[in-house]
């Protein structure tokens, strides 16, 4: 791939490495050698065609891969200069929060869904426990919008709310990255935006790598843009290098929409 | 794949084509203007420059309509950026083609337009704005730099017209100064087109990356 020369080693701290990461599901080889260092309260968008590996990625990240029958994983993912392998994964996937694209709220009240991740790492107070599920609610941009419904059921809620909510439950047990699956393909251009909003707000205090088939919310909100091609680490630079001056044709050919 | 935003592009080099060969009759013009003495031809000039001027409008809201349309990136993003840019280079041009022609009327009875070398800078400031444009729709980049690099030519000619007509203006038994300053005023803009001519090639490496 192109390294992204000197910028690689400008960002003060990366809170995610990734070093020679391979992933075989079977014979199948999903990611080959990638190379990625992810910096800290930035928005980091993963691109490129249908199968090309995006999805897996993201889901190494905090080993949500490990179950799937057959799959092999070798290279190194450290989370803070941590192997995440060393971590208990109930722990990493605290600290590595993932929101999917279809919103999954579980089939119960607002505030258990929220109350849900807090109470298996064991805040069982009640105070406490409405206090993380305001906050959370609150950074999620979704408390004004149902302050006065916690105890109603979460599917009552419509998609765009849904996803916030599944942000804000991710946000609830306080992680440190938040990875996001094409989490507004199913939403409303409206209910797009204000995830969007939502996703610059929240980088301040957390760093966010974000799955888009939509080049322009990649454009519009990434920091940087990863692009991957047939498993491969194609491109990794500033959003608008990659959108101005992709130093890769194939990266070129693909966001110009000239693909194959 | 993407045909119809494809053949857009090409409409937009065809059109980029198009207002450069306008510029260039607009010097012929000039050219001719100044060896035949014809002061018809200015009004005709005055008509070219405005033609150039309502062509760049028509290329800018072409690129206004593809960016709206396209949402380009990547090289398309820069080709129509190129493109938005070197219309307004090759719309000066036209506007000093029409500066040129305004001149010519005060040095018609003159000899000193042909002592000095004023029609090799006309010549020479053809030849940069076609190949500068033929550089662009063609993304040629040695030959932007060859353009880049002939602008010092037309430099060099600006400064034998300048010590030509001093010599000149030196020798006049009347004194007068007049025909000199003017027929320098008609070397300045020929100059200028070159100056413009070679911003476009500049543009032209930035499209390509150089
Ligand atoms: N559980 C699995 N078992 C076997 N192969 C898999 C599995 N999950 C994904 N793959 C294969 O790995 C490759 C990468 O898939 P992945 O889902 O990561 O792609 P993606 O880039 O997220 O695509 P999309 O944009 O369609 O979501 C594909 O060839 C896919 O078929
Ligand atoms: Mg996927």
């Amino acid at each position: 791939m192109i390294f992204t020369e000197k910028r690689q080693g400008d960002f003060m701290s990366s809170v995610i490495e990734t070093k020679d990461l391979n992933l075989w599901y079977g014979k199948h080889h999903a990611l080959m050698d990638i190379n990625m260092a992810v910096p800290k309260n930035q928005i980091t968008a993963l691109i490129g065609p249908s199968g090309c590996g995006k999805s897996t990625f993201l889901r190494t990240l905090n080993r949500m891969n490990d179950q799937i029958e057959g799959v092999r994983i070798e290279g190194e993912i450290s989370l803070r200069g941590e192997n995440i392998k060393n971590l208990d994964a109930n722990v990493l996937r605290s600290r590595v929060g993932m929101v999917f694209q279809k919103a999954n709220p579980f089939p119960m009240s607002i505030y258990d869904n929220i109350a849900y991740g807090p109470r298996i790492l064991g805040v069982h107070k009640k105070k406490e426990l409405d206090e993380i599920v305001e906050t959370s609610l609150k950074q999620a941009a979704i408390w004004d919008e149902c302050k006065d419904r916690l105890k109603t059921s979460a599917l009552g809620m419509s998609g765009g709310q849904q996803q916030r909510l599944c942000i804000a439950r991710a946000l609830a047990v306080k992680p440190e990255v938040l990875l996001l699956d094409e989490s507004t393909s199913a939403l409303d251009p409206v209910s797009t935006s204000k995830i969007e909003d939502l996703l610059l707000e929240l980088k301040k205090k957390y760093t966010i790598i974000m799955v888009t088939h939509n080049m322009q919310q990649a454009a519009r909100i990434a920091d940087r843009t990863a692009f991957f091609l047939l498993g491969e680490l194609i491109e990794y630079d500033n959003t608008e290098k990659i959108f101005s001056h992709p130093a890769d044709k194939r990266t070129e050919d693909y966001i110009t929409g000239r693909f194959g | 794949m993407r045909d119809n935003f494809n053949a857009e592009l090409k409409e937009l080099n065809s059109e980029l084509v198009e207002m450069g060969k306008m510029c260039v009759d607009a010097i012929h013009r000039d050219v001719d203007a100044l060896a035949d003495e014809k002061q018809g031809d200015i009004e005709e000039i005055k008509k070219v420059s405005e033609n150039i001027a309502k062509k760049q409008q028509e290329i800018e809201d072409l690129c206004y309509s593809l960016i709206i349309k396209e949402q380009p990136v990547a090289g398309d993003l820069r080709m129509i950026h190129t493109a938005s840019n070197v219309i307004i280079d090759m719309q000066r041009i036209g506007v000093n083609a029409y500066d040129v022609a305004e001149i010519i009327p005060y040095v018609a009875d003159s000899q000193l337009k042909t002592q000095v070398p004023i029609l090799m800078m006309a010549d020479a400031a053809s030849y940069m704005v076609s190949k500068s444009v033929e550089s662009l729709v063609n993304r040629d980049s040695d030959q932007a730099r060859k353009i880049i690099a002939y602008d010092d030519e037309v430099d060099d000619l600006f400064d034998e017209v300048k010590a030509s007509v001093i010599e000149a203006i030196r020798g006049d038994k009347k004194k007068d100064a007049s025909p000199g300053i003017d027929i320098m005023m008609i070397a300045k803009y020929f100059e200028r087109m070159g100056d413009h001519s070679e911003s476009i090639a500049r543009h032209v490496l930035h499209l390509l990356n150089q």
